[in-house]
């Protein structure tokens, strides 16, 4: 499973260490492949450096990847 | 390029609101340089999107006319995917749903825009590789 996170500040600021950034962990040490857009992390001066050890930037062509090899996605 | 694919993206955010038109749009830019066949069911507020009478304004803040100021219009986004994905070898199937347009005065849509109802997102989703469902808050 993969969780793209992108664009709100509910969820792309919660990809740095923080108050917020529980949850993000513990679906990561659940096994989720957690990415932050990085189009969006740009967008809000958030840099690769700062963001949480388990959360990598990705192109958004990766949801379209997905969506094309028929992964079931959810937007939320 | 790859094997060509159809995808379908039901969509609800309005215009100037909500990033979330903005990543869609994104979305579709990315099917839309691979050549896929895209559909697109807008409703509610989305269908605002394709609307040809949103226009530009000055920005007396920054000092700009309204060339100056270049303001962004969505419209035109809309018109650009359409073309990115006919040069790629695809389409873009764009229904709103009319009566959405209707409650909302926008008939006024870029060309390949057609009314529709929510029968064809499940048509367009019954014959499509994938679908997503972008909603609201």
């Amino acid at each position: 499973m993969t969780l793209l996170c992108s664009w709100s500040k509910t969820v792309c600021f919660p990809t740095r260490p923080g108050a917020r950034s529980g949850a993000l962990s513990d679906v990561a040490a659940a096994g989720v492949e957690v990415l932050a857009d990085d189009f969006s992390l740009r967008e809000r001066g958030i840099a690769e450096a700062s963001l949480l050890e388990a959360v990598k930037p990705a192109p958004i062509d990766i949801v379209m990847d997905q969506l094309a090899e028929g992964r079931k996605a959810m937007w939320h | 390029m790859g094997e060509k694919k159809t995808l379908t993206f039901a969509i609800m955010d309005p215009p100037f609101e909500s990033a979330r038109a903005t990543t869609a749009l994104r979305l579709m830019h990315v099917a839309a340089s691979r050549g896929y066949d895209i559909n697109v069911f807008a409703y509610e507020g989305a269908v605002g999107l394709p609307f040809t009478k949103q226009s530009g304004h000055a920005n007396a803040v920054h000092g700009h006319d309204a060339d100056e100021e270049d303001h962004p219009l969505p419209h035109k986004w809309v018109a650009a995917l359409m073309e990115e994905a006919r040069k790629n070898g695809g389409k873009i199937d764009w229904v709103n749903c009319g009566l959405c347009v209707d409650e909302r005065g926008v008939a006024e849509a870029v060309e390949g825009v057609r009314r529709g109802t929510p029968g064809d997102l499940w048509k367009m989703a019954s014959a499509s590789d994938n679908t997503l469902v972008i909603p609201t808050k």
